[in-house]
């Protein structure tokens, strides 16, 4: 105890005066353990399995089949230990779905593979945000929740290709548990910039705004407002961040109205929007920022005032397609 | 394991990394295995990553994360529990054993250090950031995916935190239980 009081400068120059502590072992001794490491000798389970944001050009050369597993609250002993390295977690959630009748949602077969995947176009091509039904053939999707802090959450698409299950479950299909032990524990929830990883929960319908981790990258996600919105609310709610952690998607100078007819929200921009002159990416993340709003209630989009017929893979002529899956995310072997 | 970036990352961030762990957790046994699975997680990545960011907030940013786990696996195995645990307002609370550099501290400082232990993780985080790593507010922002405001009213209230119970514990004589 001390008599002193605590002022802020006190403090400060006390915080500034903390001595420094060193790391007195060998660094021999540090490498040598690391040289012990198994991960570091067989990467993603000895494997080299890679993880890689979506391209869009994966869109347009994956074919594919869908299951939506979402991860369930059965078998947590087993899902502890396997989720334990990878310092995830799975969380019991009241809206799960059993794993058969989710693995039901969705079978249909695929044609191709992965192997098409020509990562040096898609790496030109502004990066897809949102995953469509035309490209789920030939992939298994893990959907999951990546928490960046308390109130920001990304919602991921991981697609795994059928093959890849194949062959690691000769015995038959997985279900979504199995899944999720095999493949959850190699999905690089640090390396991409998050604190932790869990299943998909239901959220009540949110506004989608963009976050960008230390990584550089870049990903959609709603921001939980604390307030119970209408489609056209959450839709207007776009044009300004709620967050530190999360920024708008749609530019400054950018407005428009929103009005619905039959479950297609009409979002008309203010002055003609010459998409042209926007950056390529910026103007897919605002379109795909507005699908994924309006899919949060159940509706579909279609753009109004806009000087271009077609946006990359999107007709602007007619109304935008259902997502699917956010921010997809592909496991290569 | 390409032994040729393990050696450039030690001479360059090392002890860094070590001080930033060893101020998180108060204890050196655990630092240095923290400091093993930065490495592991780093060096997995290693190939992966882009430089969109700086390598040093890169890799502190990963040393933050594998801080995290530490303390949520500590939370969850005390607790018992296996609901959400937010570090931001959960206490990152050190439990082991102090390192010898921290005992010989004038009690003044090990007061401020236990005061700090008892603040919520938002806060010791910046301020293990911003005074012992002398990270700047533009890089303690870019490690945390904050907004440099954000960073700036943490450190301030983080200050404010510390000198409350820091007077309250002059005024009432007592003493702040950072050994849960």
């Amino acid at each position: 105890m001390t008599d002193n009081k605590w002022d802020d400068s006190k403090i400060d120059n006390l915080l500034g005066s903390m001595p420094d502590i060193r790391d007195e072992r060998l660094k021999s001794d540090i490498l040598m353990r690391l040289q012990q490491d198994e991960r570091l000798h067989h990467p993603r389970r000895n494997n080299v399995k890679k993880w890689m944001p979506a391209l869009v050009a994966v869109a347009a050369l994956l074919m594919f089949s869908l299951v939506i597993p979402s991860m369930l609250q059965h078998n947590d002993s087993a899902m502890d230990k396997a989720i334990e390295p990878a310092s995830m977690k799975m969380k019991q959630s009241e809206t799960s779905m059993d794993s058969e009748e989710q693995a039901d949602v969705a079978t249909a077969d695929a044609g191709a593979s992965a192997e098409t995947f020509n990562i040096a176009t898609a790496r030109m091509l502004p990066e897809n945000h949102v995953l469509l039904q035309e490209e789920l053939q030939g992939f298994q999707l893990l959907q999951m929740r990546l928490d960046v802090d308390a109130n920001t959450v990304v919602p991921m698409t991981f697609l795994i290709p059928k093959e890849q299950i194949a062959a690691d479950f000769p015995e038959g299909e997985p279900d979504s548990a199995a899944l999720f032990r095999q493949y959850a524990a190699d999905t690089p929830e640090a390396e991409l910039g998050f604190v932790e990883m869990e299943p998909v929960a239901s959220n009540s319908p949110q506004p989608y705004y963009k976050t960008v981790m230390p990584s550089g990258q870049l990903y959609l996600t709603p921001y939980e407002t604390g307030d119970a919105l209408t489609a056209e609310e959450a839709l207007l709610a776009m044009k300004e961040a709620q967050s530190d952690v999360v920024e708008a998607l749609i530019p400054e100078n950018i407005t428009y109205a929103i009005q619905e007819r039959e479950g297609v929200v009409i979002i008309t921009f203010t002055e003609p929007l010459d998409l042209s002159a926007m950056d390529q990416s910026a103007a897919n993340e605002m379109i795909e920022g507005f699908m994924l709003t309006a899919n949060n209630f159940k509706k579909r989009v279609q753009l109004e005032n806009v000087m271009q017929n077609t946006f990359l893979r999107y007709d602007l002529t007619t109304v935008l397609p259902e997502p699917v899956g956010v921010n997809p995310t592909y496991f290569f072997e | 394991m390409d032994d040729s970036v393990f050696h450039r990352l030690y001479e360059q961030y090392h002890q860094d990394v070590f001080k930033f762990l060893i101020y998180l957790t108060r204890d050196r046994d655990q630092a240095e295995d923290l400091v093993h699975e930065v490495y592991v997680r780093v060096l997995r990545a290693y190939g992966g990553f882009e430089g969109k960011s700086s390598e040093k907030t890169w890799l502190f940013s990963i040393a933050k994360n594998v801080a995290i786990d530490h303390f949520r696996k500590n939370a969850v195995r005390k607790k018992h529990l296996f609901d959400k645990f937010d570090w931001e307002k959960s206490e990152l609370v050190s439990t082991g054993v102090l390192p010898e550099e921290l005992v010989t501290l004038s009690e003044e400082m090990k007061e401020l250090l236990q005061a700090l232990n008892t603040c919520t993780g938002d806060q010791k985080m910046v301020i293990t950031m911003r005074y012992f790593q002398d990270l700047s507010i533009a890089e303690t922002a870019e490690i945390l995916s904050w907004t440099e405001g954000k960073v700036k009213t943490t450190q301030h209230r983080a200050i404010k935190a510390l000198q409350k119970k820091l007077n309250a514990l002059s005024t009432e004589g007592g003493e702040l239980d950072d050994r849960q």
